[in-house]
């Protein structure tokens, strides 16, 4: 379940046309959210509210090991944002839980940055009883630009600060963050290599993405280097129109490589598989999530496969278009031979112009169906062959509540030491080692 | 401040400037919060009372 504070923040990106999918901290977004899905522990509330436009608070409670709770506060300017962000009661479940993040083609989001103002967003969240501080400032700089300030303050411990300059210019999203933890230095890169619409306008092509990025880390106190490179690859299926993501990293300093698959079997059903892979240890890990969701019945929508049945079946439904030939009107020359190559043109061209029509149609039909879809709960499966453990979680809403529920299931004792792992094992099924309730209300 | 040779500050004010440090620390720590209530309530054209603003739970 995404915070209430986090959907805020979500939606100023989005009211200030900021793309946060295009940024390699969030290159594997996909993959990381159907396998490794956090499961809340103990029982939490949390009670959001939108006093004013600009302004939106939060309480939370929750019953981990001991009472605690925490209070938190944000103000951001910005046109649209308070009337954007919806109550626990009307969002779009889609919306409210993480799940497969739809990668848009870079030249689909250069219109939302039309009309830029700048704009900021001040977030502070109190944690008691131990008087731990959040905070954060985001500053919209540019249409390009924007400085990120967040704050780990504590009086009894270290505090952190943390500083992330960032410019996004489409196609490339470059990114220098400093922290005061150990003074660490980092730089990360993401390039689009597909910047703009095909000419031939082929609607596979303009609905795929191909990214590649890299961040460098260099920690100035203890002198210790970090690396890492992943390409990603998005694109939708050419007989269903359905999404789907590859990913593949590389951690040179530690020889791991590990590549994803994710796709969007139907509207209600999403599949993600990893392999990750040593290069020196020679260890290996396969990792399998999958969710489905279900739709209620309040909203009448056509179905998804009636919606696929409809876009395959129309172009053979209709009738060749009778004015394909005005498009060769100037090749005409009056003579015989000039009409046999009209003929010919238009038939060469008339059936890869229906291909790409019904192509472009399925896949914005799947879009359609998707953002039409009034689902009412996910459940959620990951497992893990190495781990041995199987998470299970059932996200939804209950007159007005977002509930979300879990529990994670391991059959080796997670809080022995590693040394006592060896020890003889008699059980081998699985054991609870995590379970939670979380309950989120807004107005 | 530890890292400073004692001929550029004396013992005395690196004690004070620590004071310092450790006060703003804290009165940032504590004042977060209350600026950024502020803020909210200075940019809304009608500004809404105290209660409202610092109360949690959705008013009807």
């Amino acid at each position: 379940m995404i915070d209430y504070m986090q959907q805020v923040l979500r939606v100023f990106e989005t009211c200030t046309g900021w793309n946060r999918d295009n940024s390699y901290e969030n290159i594997t977004a996909t993959s990381e959210n159907l396998l490794n899905f956090s499961i809340p522990e103990g029982l939490k509330c949390q009670i959001s509210n939108s006093s004013t436009a600009h302004t939106f608070s939060t309480f939370e409670l929750s019953n981990n090991t001991v009472i605690n709770g925490s209070l938190a506060y944000l103000y951001c300017t910005g046109k649209g944002v308070g009337s954007s962000v919806s109550s626990s009661r009307t969002v779009q479940l889609q919306d409210a839980v993480e799940t497969y993040r739809q990668i848009r083609p870079l030249y689909q989001n250069r219109e939302a940055r039309k009309g830029f103002e700048p704009c900021a967003l001040w977030f502070g969240r109190m944690y008691y009883p131990s008087s731990t501080l959040e905070a954060m400032v985001v500053k919209r700089l540019s249409p390009e630009t924007q400085l990120v300030a967040k704050c780990l303050s504590s009086l009894a411990h270290t505090s952190v600060l943390t500083l992330y300059w960032q410019r996004d210019s489409g196609k490339n999203f470059q990114e220098w963050v400093v922290s005061s933890n150990e003074a660490l230095v980092g730089y990360r890169v993401l390039h689009n290599f597909v910047g703009s619409q095909s000419k031939l306008n082929t609607s596979l092509y303009n609905n795929s993405s191909l990214s590649l990025g890299a961040e460098l880390w260099f920690g100035l106190l203890n002198t210790s280097p970090a690396c890492s490179t992943t390409l990603r690859y998005c694109t939708h299926s050419a007989n269903t129109g359905k999404p789907l993501t590859l990913t593949l990293s590389w951690n040179p300093l530690f020889g791991h490589v590990s590549s994803t698959y994710s796709v969007k079997t139907s509207s209600n059903a999403t599949i993600s598989t990893k392999f990750d892979f040593n290069l020196y240890s020679i260890e290996s890990n396969l990792s399998f999530g999958c969710e489905l969701w279900r739709r209620g019945a309040s909203r009448a929508v056509p179905t998804e496969n009636a919606f696929v049945q409809d876009a395959v079946r129309a172009p053979s439904a209709q009738k060749r278009p009778t004015d394909t030939k005005d498009m060769f009107y100037h090749l005409m020359a009056g003579s015989s031979n000039s009409q046999k190559l009209l003929d010919d043109l238009n038939v060469t061209f008339a059936s890869s112009l229906h291909k790409i029509n019904r192509e472009r149609s399925i896949i914005q039909k799947f879009e359609k169906s998707l953002i039409d879809s009034n689902f009412t709960s996910v459940c959620r499966l990951s497992t893990s062959l190495r781990d041995k453990n199987l998470k299970v979680q059932w996200e939804g809403r209950y007159k007005g509540f977002l509930i979300s529920a879990g529990t994670e299931l391991a059959n080796t004792p997670l809080d022995l030491p590693a040394n006592m792992v060896d020890e003889p094992k008699t059980a081998s099924f699985f054991k609870p080692a995590k379970f939670g309730v979380q309950l989120q209300f807004s107005m | 401040m530890a890292y400073l040779p004692s001929f550029i500050l004396s013992d005395e004010s690196k004690e004070r400037m620590t004071k310092i440090f450790s006060l703003s620390q804290t009165v940032a720590h504590y004042g977060w919060l209350p600026f950024v209530l502020y803020l909210g309530w200075a940019h809304t054209a009608n500004r809404p009372n105290l209660f409202s603003l610092l109360s949690p739970l959705p008013s009807v």
